[in-house]
């Protein structure tokens, strides 16, 4: 990210191609339809392009990009009100039963479909948490510097979401 | 977070991570249709490059960066050096006020040159007020001369004395107590027809009248009375009698002998 804010332009080829896609994912597990995960991904890349100057060294570059990747989701659930599934209850969350474990097929296609189901249902601070946690691999301390969060909070959110996912995930687990 | 709780949690995570496992050894923990498009690819890639290619040169940037480190540091500097003035300033004044201070404020010279002027507007008003008050006497007296003369001419008897020239109005007086109530008091001669038509609107109304100075040959009074107020009658002493100890206190018109 240095070499790239000093002006090498093929530094950002790297990152990028090393980043796209934990990022495009990230989007995507927030409940939203492709089109705007792409559009989301494409504001917070250009965003860290802007900003490419205030960058610092004592931050992770992942930490950087997932901190305004992040602020992006919420500004654009805020503008859309699609942070509505914080209200859904655990029975709600589980209510979604895909055919695959309605059969309780174990078969992995089925497992990474019921799984992204799971993710889907969780509330949205646990399915953030979960997300930068499981799938963009920070630690809780990140977590919680990315998220302007108590650590205590991000690991009481991270503590529901794992009883959550492996409720959902039970058949899987028998 | 309690033992149970925690071991709860280890259980967890070992669940989900088993999960996550299964899926990354099958790659299917990613489908095709979880990468970006490569259209999106190409517009991102092609926005850095641009923007390295045009962006300003970077230590212009730095110089900012320089000029902002040395701005808040600056700014904040500045703004405790006013908080501080501005209640030292408050201290004084709280000092000043209480008069227990004993250290004298020394004024800046703005403050001296703000004082000057506000005591020269201050005489200046003093000045009109007097000329208003001056003004306001002449006025009254003048009112007043001419609410006598319509007296005198609604009654006959009056009307009678001011052809016989025994209604003299003089302006000039050489008293000195007189010319302390104002140079230019009307003095009227209060004649015999005047005390008897005051003597009986006294019996009505008390009328009250002070003496205010004692010539050779006659007194100066002057009536208590909104009517006959600012005017000042001279009583011969031929015809008039009274006490002429008291000048301060005003007395009652009955008072007056003939």
């Amino acid at each position: 990210m240095l070499a790239y804010a000093k002006g090498d332009a093929t530094a950002f080829d790297q990152l990028y191609a090393r980043h796209k896609q934990p990022l495009f994912v990230f989007f995507l597990r927030q409940n939203l339809p492709r089109s705007i995960a792409e559009e989301l991904c494409h504001d917070t890349w250009l965003k860290l392009i802007k900003n490419r100057h205030g960058y610092q060294t004592n931050a992770l570059f992942t930490t950087f990009l997932f901190t305004i990747a992040r602020r992006i989701a919420i500004d654009y659930t805020q503008k859309k009100s699609v942070n509505l599934e914080k209200q859904e209850t655990d029975n709600a969350a589980q209510s979604i039963l895909s055919p695959a474990q309605q059969n309780n097929d174990k078969d992995n296609q089925t497992l990474a479909m019921a799984l992204k189901e799971q993710i889907a249902a969780l509330p949205f601070e646990q399915r953030e948490v979960f997300l930068l946690k499981q799938e963009a691999g920070f630690s809780l301390e990140d977590i919680a510097k990315i998220t302007f969060q108590n650590k205590e909070k991000v690991k009481s959110c991270w503590r529901y979401a794992l009883q959550k996912m492996r409720k959902g995930l039970r058949f899987y687990d028998q | 977070m309690t033992n149970k709780q925690n071991k709860q949690l280890l259980e967890d995570q070992a669940f989900i991570d088993s999960v996550y496992k299964s899926l990354a050894d099958d790659n299917a923990l990613y489908t095709d249709d979880e990468l970006p498009s490569e259209l999106l690819d190409k517009r991102i890639l092609s926005a850095a490059h641009k923007a390295v290619e045009t962006s300003p040169i970077l230590e212009e940037d730095q110089l900012s960066n320089k000029r902002k480190s040395w701005f808040f540091p600056m700014a904040t500097a500045a703004s405790v050096l006013l908080m501080l003035t501005v209640v030292q300033q408050q201290i004084n004044l709280t000092y000043f006020s209480d008069g227990t201070q004993t250290t004298e404020m020394t004024p800046s010279m703005p403050e001296l040159a703000m004082s000057d002027s506000i005591e020269a507007n201050n005489q200046e008003l003093e000045a009109q007020f007097m000329a208003g008050q001056i003004k306001e006497k002449q006025y009254a007296a003048a009112q007043a001369k001419k609410e006598v003369a319509a007296s005198i001419q609604s009654k006959p008897s009056l009307a009678r004395t001011k052809q016989s020239k025994s209604f003299n109005i003089t302006t000039d007086d050489t008293s000195s107590d007189l010319l302390k109530i104002n140079e230019k008091t009307p003095v009227i001669e209060l004649t015999v027809e005047q005390y008897l038509l005051l003597k009986k609107d006294a019996e009505v109304t008390p009328l009250y009248w002070r003496l205010i100075a004692i010539q050779e040959n006659s007194y100066l009074i002057q009536f208590q009375s909104s009517e006959l107020k600012n005017v000042t009658y001279r009583l011969n002493k031929s015809r008039f009698k009274i006490d002429n100890t008291n000048r301060v206190e005003t007395r009652l018109f009955s008072e007056i002998q003939q």
